[in-house]
């Protein structure tokens, strides 16, 4: 998977090629677009490329919220916190490179390994997952996360047998999930979305995904996520989120009332037992940790 | 290789030869039987004999009792769960070479002036740099090792005086840090500036940014129709409310004895015209029931994440963790402390009011802890944190200090 050539075009062209192909997640499809950026970039000074890297991360989180469709009905908030991470990176090569070409070539060099990083990070997930998965496991899966899918199908590939259940809403989404898992060879089963707290005493393992991870270990996904965790709380099951690091955002919800839109929900990290990550298996408050650590 | 070998058969000799040994002992052993059992002593001669072993121990040890020697004073101890604590006392004398200025903000301490920690840290900062305007090093000693002496012993006075805060303590870390890494050859006129440019920094930095950061960062949580519980005042929840000036939002401002903090946020609110409540602790259930997030000062966040704040705090993150109201905290990074206290009754500040035939004696303690898990968050300049990342921000922030 080459990234595709960013050197013509404006910053939202950009991201719309890299998205073409379905195989990259929307925050990573937008890093590659910042990558082009800096290809293109006339500018002689650090201050003037961060400018130049400020207005392309402006321009690519308002053309997802004005054409929602292209996150394929996800929230913005995973491409802002992609984007902001990035913006990190750069300034901390800046703060360690004096000369502005140099910088400007270490730059480059380090955002492709950050995009490639953040395309492995599925796979790095499914590793550390695994381990949580046994044999004949019933796992709960809400929503539409290609990181679940990929734990999944990995877990089946390794010879671990497992069920899938299914949560389905209005939107049919779980319909199209649970077709994709039986391609794979998962035994799956399709439920209601009113039926979780029925379900959830023959469940061992809540698996859901994450649009963005807050600073405090909560998460921001497909609304229907709180209900899910109330009732595995509830019934004392775990669950789990699977996430890539690079959807840990700079956003410290209180509650609903501090969510973008009604298509999401908020959970708390109380809810959440582990969160499966490319940077390991970390607890929620070691969340907050990792950010710290980005961002002092 | 030969010498190796030579070794290692001189080796396997010997264990043979103690084999051996052994082996004749113990069949000598074998043949005379146990050896005699001691004679069986009854209870009272067993205890006597105790005595006088130990006795004889101590006689040892203090050889020549000196019968002059006065016997030692009895150790006071504390007679309630509270007896441990030390009480505000402007009764300390000096010590020696304590400037007037820092002796004038001891009385001041000892009086109970200052309301919260923020002021505390400010009025000590002005004393410092007044005290050493005046500053003149003995001539024989260097200016940088001397000057770290003088702060050391005012900090001891001022101790004596009142309880340091986390803020004071911050403060005077910083500036003996200052001191004592002046270089040894520093003029008196150049260590003085060196401590003057420090006082002015922490109080810009570390106090008024701060204060004024987490207002900015604070007040973006606050949306219409929201309405706002605070409890007594803190210079960061002003800033807050401040910030938000312009929004539909109400405050309920919740207050107690003795200090009726609160009042001052109240008029601060009052002339921005911003819809306020004032109620008293006894009343404020009802209104936490109402509210839809209530913010809180601190005097300190402790590594684990718990809060030290003004005596009440916890009742009222208790009550709004009862309808899951969120509980934010402010706090300026520089009273992240890096120890932990388990409760109100471990370190605190008791006053007692005077007693009369018709009222029995009062005591009041200045500070309470809530426990971590009835925060949701810590706004600090640097951000909104779970309380279970202030010992991150503690770590990040010294190790910052130290490169």
């Amino acid at each position: 998977m080459a990234p595709p050539a960013c050197a013509s075009g404006d910053v939202e062209a950009c991201f719309q090629r890299s998205l073409a192909d379905g195989t990259r997640a929307a925050p990573v499809a937008a890093i590659e677009a910042l990558l082009g950026v800096i290809e293109r970039s006339g500018a002689q000074t650090m201050h003037g490329l961060q400018d130049e890297l400020c207005e392309g991360r402006k321009a690519l989180v308002e053309f997802c919220e004005q054409r929602p469709a292209c996150l394929g009905g996800r929230t913005e908030l995973g491409v802002s916190s992609g984007c902001e991470l990035f913006l990190r990176h750069v300034t901390r090569t800046f703060l360690e490179f004096g000369d502005f070409s140099e910088c400007r070539d270490e730059i480059l060099r380090r955002g492709r390994a950050f995009a490639a990083h953040a395309t492995n990070a599925r796979d790095d997930i499914a590793g550390h997952a695994s381990s949580f998965l046994r044999d004949g496991s019933r796992v709960l899966v809400h929503g539409r996360s290609r990181v679940v899918q990929a734990t999944l199908k990995a877990a089946a590939k390794s010879g671990v047998s497992l069920e899938a259940v299914v949560v389905n809403g209005a939107d049919d989404c779980g319909a199209c999930v649970a077709q994709e898992l039986r391609e794979e060879g998962i035994t799956t089963r399709i439920i209601a979305d009113a039926a979780v707290a029925r379900e959830m005493e023959v469940i061992d393992v809540v698996l859901v995904g994450a649009e963005a991870v807050a600073e405090n270990g909560g998460v921001v996904n497909k609304v229907g996520t709180l209900t899910v965790a109330c009732c595995a709380r509830a019934m004392r099951r775990p669950l789990y989120v699977a996430a890539e690091s690079y959807k840990f955002a700079r956003a410290f919800p209180l509650g609903q009332r501090d969510l973008p839109n009604a298509d999401v929900d908020y959970t708390p990290p109380d809810f959440i037992e582990l969160l499966f990550t490319d940077l390991g298996v970390l607890t929620p408050a070691a969340v907050s940790d990792e950010l710290i650590r980005l961002y002092q | 290789m030969a010498p190796a070998a030579a070794t290692d058969e001189e080796k396997a000799k010997k264990a043979a030869e103690k084999a051996r040994r052994k082996a004749e002992f113990e069949a000598k052993r074998a043949k005379e039987g146990n050896p005699p059992k001691k004679k069986q002593l009854s209870k009272a001669e067993r205890r006597e004999l105790q005595e006088k072993q130990r006795a004889d121990k101590e006689a040892k040890k203090n050889p020549k009792p000196k019968a002059d020697k006065p016997p030692p004073p009895p150790v006071e101890r504390p007679t309630t769960i509270l007896g441990h604590l030390t009480k505000a006392t402007s009764s300390t004398p000096p010590a020696d070479g304590v400037p007037a200025s820092i002796v004038e903000l001891g009385q001041k301490y000892a009086a109970g002036e200052f309301d919260g920690s923020n002021d505390r840290c400010r009025s000590l900062l002005d004393a410092v740099r007044t005290s050493i305007k005046d500053y003149a090093p003995p001539p024989d000693a260097a200016a940088a090792r001397d000057l770290d002496v003088k702060l050391k012993s005012w900090a001891s006075y001022l101790e004596k005086c009142r309880e340091p805060t986390a803020s004071t303590l911050a403060a005077l870390k910083r500036l003996r840090l200052v001191a004592s890494t002046l270089p040894p050859d520093i003029s008196p006129s150049e260590a003085q500036a060196a401590v003057e440019t420090c006082c002015d920094r922490f109080r810009e930095e570390r106090v008024e940014l701060a204060v004024r950061e987490i207002g900015r960062r604070g007040a973006q949580k606050i949306r219409d129709g929201d309405v706002v519980v605070a409890y007594g005042y803190a210079d960061a929840v002003e800033a807050l409310f401040s910030e938000a000036v312009g929004r539909n939002f109400e405050v309920v401002v919740v207050d107690s004895a003795p200090a009726f903090a609160g009042r001052r946020l109240l008029n601060a609110l009052y002339a921005k015209r911003v819809r306020t409540t004032y109620v008293r602790l006894t009343a404020a259930a009802p209104e936490i029931e109402r509210a839809t997030l209530v913010v809180l000062g601190a005097d300190a966040v402790f590594s684990n994440g718990s809060i030290l704040a003004r005596s009440g705090a916890f009742a009222v993150a208790a009550l709004a963790q009862r309808r899951h109201v969120p509980v934010l905290v402010t706090c300026e990074a520089y009273k992240c402390h890096d120890r932990v206290r388990l409760d109100a009754a471990d370190a605190n500040e008791l006053f007692e009011f005077p007693s009369s035939d018709d009222t029995p004696p009062l005591t009041h303690l200045t500070y309470d802890v809530t426990p971590a898990s009835y925060v949701s968050a810590v706004a600090t300049e640097h951000g909104l944190l779970p309380p279970s990342a202030v010992a991150a921000l503690i770590r990040e922030l010294a190790e910052k200090e130290t490169a």
